[in-house]
């Protein structure tokens, strides 16, 4: 049951990222709702738990994008494996009065490393496995970019509520008359 | 610590799948996958898309509340103009439709239209092409221009599956359209510059470019219809060359909150 509930809430997220925030947001400052999936799945239900979440999302975000199925799903697990190395080191869970300016840092400097890996990769796909296609370009400076770090940085806490409530509804141990 | 632990042995795995993946995919063998994806999640993308009307632009209004007043005043100049404008049109209109029976020439030509419902963009915010809810089986090819608002060029489908269409929007930078300013006749290439709007390029220096002026298809190569508005001059400026004139072009269309599209089957 637990796994339903997240792939439909993966789904969701990227539905919701493909579709609508555009709409709501406006073209160049739609937040990086996967990215935000990402870091709260990490922080949640740790990395290794995480893995078949990561990649789905991944794989449905690239279904959507011009990019290479398995492209935007890489990017998604480099940044998974460094972000949790950094929660091994440092516990941002256990400090209350920091967690939540820690994530809105960690989201917002992740979401600027997602977009400079997303280039990187285009640059290579383009160049060793000699595909058409144009560059990714971002224009790093500006109010736009500034705005959409801004909303993928705010948005990772709704997420993290809903990963943290559907991990919580489901990892709870059943009612004692259903045990028996 | 130990590098080969359980968790660096799952991730370095997975990036191999991956890059397995991207090799395959990479050959060209992603069109069943991503056609079969966006068939079963299309509805689920209408329905997104279509509640997400009511909500839109709010978070881009709060960011520019302070060019409303100005923004304001310059539209309603351009409407007066435009006024002006229409009713000249009209008139024209009329001479043309009279000179036309006069001369026995054929009526112009409607074109057939497909409207369909955009269901999905650009996921990595560069907002440069869409996905429309009609494909193959509504007789739509690669190559097709897309409009709005009965003349206005959104862009050009690219990429066909049995019941979807991947569209490139014109502010694409790999885009390339052949175009001509109506007033002047003098001939460009539109394409789009990093997503920060539209650019014509390949002006000749003869030419006399002005701004304000409109911008619209040329239909040279035949890829296209001759007459479909893309927008008008903004700056004009030079080539890094110098051997050409260059403009900045505003289209009229918001690429981010387009819900329906017509994608022209004949012309």
């Amino acid at each position: 049951m637990r796994n339903f509930f997240f792939v439909i809430f993966c789904a969701a997220v990227v539905f919701l990222q493909v579709s609508s925030a555009g709409v709501i947001f406006g073209s160049e400052r739609v937040p990086n709702f996967a990215l935000a999936l990402v870091i709260s799945l990490v922080l949640v239900l740790g990395f290794e738990k995480s893995l078949a979440w990561i990649i789905l999302t991944g794989i449905l975000v690239d279904v959507y994008s011009g990019w290479i199925i398995g492209m935007d799903a890489l990017v998604m697990i480099i940044i998974a494996w460094v972000v949790s190395a950094l929660l091994s080191v440092a516990d941002i869970k256990s400090r209350k009065s920091l967690f939540f300016p820690a994530l809105f840092l960690l989201s917002a400097g992740f979401a600027l490393i997602y977009d400079i890996l997303a280039g990187i990769f285009m640059h290579v796909a383009i160049l060793w496995l000699n595909i058409g296609g144009s560059y990714f370009r971002v224009n790093y400076s500006g109010w736009d970019y500034t705005f959409k770090i801004f909303f993928t940085a705010l948005s990772v806490y709704a997420v993290y509520y809903f990963v943290e409530r559907i991990n919580r509804l489901f990892s709870r141990p059943a009612p004692a008359f259903v045990r028996k | 610590m130990k590098f080969f632990s359980k968790k660096n042995k799952k991730f370095l795995w997975a990036v191999i799948f991956l890059i397995i993946v991207v090799f395959i995919f990479s050959r060209g063998g992603n069109n069943p996958v991503k056609g079969s994806v966006l068939y079963l999640t299309s509805p689920f993308l209408k329905t997104f898309r279509v509640f997400s009307g009511g909500t839109e632009g709010f978070f881009h209004f709060l960011g520019s509340i302070g060019d409303l007043k100005s923004e304001n005043e310059k539209i309603l100049e351009e409407n007066k103009a435009l006024l002006a404008k229409n009713a000249l049109l009209k008139d024209i209109e009329g001479e043309n439709k009279l000179l036309r029976e006069q001369m026995e020439l054929l009526p112009r030509k409607e074109y057939e239209l497909e409207s369909s419902f955009v269901i999905a963009q650009d996921p990595l915010g560069m907002g440069n092409y869409l996905f429309i809810d009609k494909g193959e089986n509504s007789g739509i090819k690669a190559g097709m221009p897309v409009i709005v608002s009965k003349g206005i060029l959104a862009g050009k489908i690219t990429e066909v599956y049995p019941n979807s269409a991947k569209v490139v929007l014109v502010n694409e930078k790999s885009s390339a359209i052949n175009s001509e300013i109506e007033e002047s006749g003098a001939k460009g290439i539109v394409k789009g510059a990093y997503g920060l709007g539209l650019m014509m390029d390949m002006i000749s220096q003869s030419e006399m470019v002005k701004e304000g002026d409109a911008v619209i298809t040329s239909g040279l190569g035949g890829d296209m219809p001759r007459g479909l508005y893309i927008g008008k001059i903004k700056e004009v400026g030079q080539s890094a060359d110098k051997l050409f004139q260059q403009s900045t072009i505003i289209s009229p269309v918001d690429f981010s909150s387009l819900r329906v599209v017509s994608v022209i089957k004949k012309y």
